[in-house]
C-alpha cells in the first residue's frame, strides 16, 4: 500500500520542524536551510507539474519559500509547514500563469509538448509502459490547473482531499470534484488501449446490469 | 446480509479511491468486484492513472546550489522579489493594446502625493526619476512590501478619480492588467473596487478551467 500520510514529509516529524521553524523565526541559518532541504524537491516537482517549465518552476519555488520565511510570523502551527509552503506555491503558479497570459494573450501551446527532461531516458520499461506512462501524463497536462494539481497532490504527494483542499484553497466537495472529473477523463482515455475482449465483457457486464 | 449491488458499488468508487471508506466497506467493494467482472474493469480504469501518477520518478530537479542561493538571499534581506518598477516595465512591453492602462497605472503608481494630475499628462523628469526610484537594498522585506503598498495607495486615490472617464472596455482591460501585474498584494484593491468585474472571469480558477479544458 502507499505510506501513510504523516510519514510523508520524509525525516521531518511535526515537533522537530517546529522547532526548525521557531529556530528560523530567530534568523537561523541552518534551521533555513534543513527546511529548505526538507521540502524543496517535492515542491518543485509540484510546480513543475502545474507550470511544465522548468525555469518558471525553480523560479517560483524560491519565491514560495521567501515569501514563507518572510511571514514565517503568521504561520500557524495547526498546519503542516508543507501544506502552507505548497499553498503559497499554487498560489503564486496561478497568477505567474495567469500573467503569462495576460501579457502573451493566449495559452501556452508548448506546455503540450512533452519535451521537458526525463522523457526519453526510459531504460528499463517496455514500449507498453512507457507509452501508458505518455498517455497519462498527457492527459494530465490537459486537464484544467486545479484539476491537474488535485491529481498531483492526490497521488504524486499522497496528500488527502482534506490537504489538497487547503493547498488550492477550495472547499473540500470542490477537490473531490476535481478528483472525479479527472479520472472520468483519465479512464476515458484509457478506454480505446482496452483489449477488446475486455471490453465486450464490460459491455456484456454493463448490459446484464 | 447480500453484498452490494452495481450501483451501490460504483457509487462508493470515488470514496474508495479517495481512502475515505472504512475497513468494512473497502471489503465490499472488494468483494463485489471479485464477482463482477464489470465493476472490477471499471475500478481497473479508474486507478490506473493514479497508479502511473504515483509510481512517477522522472521530474526533472533543482540544481544543487539553490539552497545556498536562497539562504545567501534571505541573509541579505532583499527588497520584494519583483519591485514596482520592474513590474511596470514588463507591462510597457505588453504592446499597444494595454496603453490606456498602463498610462493609468502610471497614475496610480506615482510615489508623490498629486492629487490633481490628469489621465495623460507628460511626466517631467523629476517625476520619473521619483517614481522609478528603487527601494534602497538595506530595508527589509517587509519595509518593502509595506513601502511598495504606500505608494501605490497614495496614487490610488488620484487614479481613482480619471476611472470615470474610461469606457467600459478600457476598464475591463485595466482591471485585467491589474490582477496580472499586481497578484499577490493587496495594493490594487482600491482601484479594483472601481472597476466592473468581467463576468468570464467572475472565478480565477473558473476561469482557468475553461481556458485549458476547451482546447
Ligand atoms: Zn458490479
Amino acid at each position: 500500500m502507499h505510506v501513510s500520510q504523516s510519514s510523508e514529509e520524509g525525516s521531518l516529524d511535526r515537533r522537530a520542524e517546529q522547532r526548525l521553524i521557531d529556530r528560523a523565526k530567530r534568523g537561523d541559518s541552518q534551521a533555513l536551510r534543513e527546511l529548505i532541504d526538507a521540502h524543496k524537491d517535492r515542491l518543485f516537482a509540484f510546480l513543475w507539474r502545474i507550470i511544465r517549465n522548468h525555469h518558471d518552476a525553480e523560479e517560483l519555488c524560491q519565491e514560495a519559500f521567501l515569501k514563507a520565511f518572510s511571514s514565517l510570523d503568521s504561520f500557524s502551527s495547526e498546519y503542516r509547514f508543507s501544506t502552507w509552503l505548497f499553498t503559497i506555491g499554487y498560489r503564486l503558479c496561478l497568477n505567474a500563469m495567469r500573467r503569462k497570459k495576460a501579457l502573451s494573450g493566449e495559452v501556452d501551446f508548448s506546455i503540450f509538448s512533452a519535451a521537458e527532461p526525463g522523457a526519453d531516458e526510459e531504460t528499463a520499461q517496455s514500449e507498453e509502459a512507457r507509452r501508458l506512462k505518455e498517455l497519462v501524463w498527457g492527459q494530465v497536462d490537459r486537464l484544467s490547473p486545479p484539476q491537474r494539481a488535485a491529481v498531483v497532490l492526490f497521488y504524486r504527494h499522497e496528500q488527502s482531499c482534506h490537504e489538497i483542499a487547503q493547498v488550492l484553497q477550495l472547499p473540500v466537495a470542490t477537490v473531490k470534484s476535481h478528483l472525479h472529473r479527472a479520472r472520468a477523463r483519465l479512464k476515458e482515455m484509457l478506454e480505446p488501449l482496452m483489449a477488446d475482449d475486455a471490453r465486450r465483457d464490460r459491455i456484456l457486464g454493463e448490459l446484464a446490469g | 446480509m447480500s453484498g452490494l449491488t452495481c450501483q451501490q458499488a460504483r457509487n462508493l468508487f470515488d470514496a474508495h479511491l479517495n481512502r475515505e471508506l472504512s475497513d468494512d466497506l473497502s471489503t465490499e467493494i472488494t468483494a463485489h468486484c471479485l464477482r463482477c467482472p464489470s465493476c472490477r474493469q471499471e475500478l481497473a480504469l479508474l486507478e490506473v492513472a493514479g497508479q502511473v501518477i504515483r509510481a512517477e520518478h522522472d521530474e526533472p530537479s533543482l540544481p544543487d546550489d539553490f539552497t545556498d542561493r536562497l539562504v545567501a538571499c534571505i541573509q541579505r534581506q532583499p527588497v520584494a522579489p519583483i519591485p514596482f518598477y520592474r513590474r511596470a516595465r514588463v507591462l510597457w512591453t505588453a504592446g499597444p493594446a494595454l496603453a490606456a492602462a498602463c498610462l493609468l497605472l502610471v497614475v496610480g503608481l506615482w510615489p508623490e502625493p498629486r492629487p490633481t494630475h490628469v489621465l495623460g499628462e507628460k511626466e517631467t523628469r523629476e517625476q520619473t526619476e521619483a517614481r522609478m526610484k528603487p527601494i534602497p537594498p538595506d530595508v527589509s522585506l517587509d519595509e518593502a512590501t509595506l513601502a511598495l503598498q504606500e505608494r501605490f495607495q497614495r496614487g490610488a486615490s488620484a487614479a481613482r478619480n480619471t476611472l470615470d472617464s474610461l469606457g467600459e472596455a478600457s476598464k475591463r482591460t485595466l482591471r485585467a492588467t491589474l490582477q496580472a501585474i499586481w497578484p499577490e498584494t493587496d495594493g490594487a484593491a482600491p482601484i479594483m473596487e472601481g472597476l466592473p468585474q468581467p463576468a468570464d472571469t467572475a472565478s480565477p480558477d473558473a476561469a482557468m478551467a475553461g481556458e485549458v479544458e476547451d482546447l
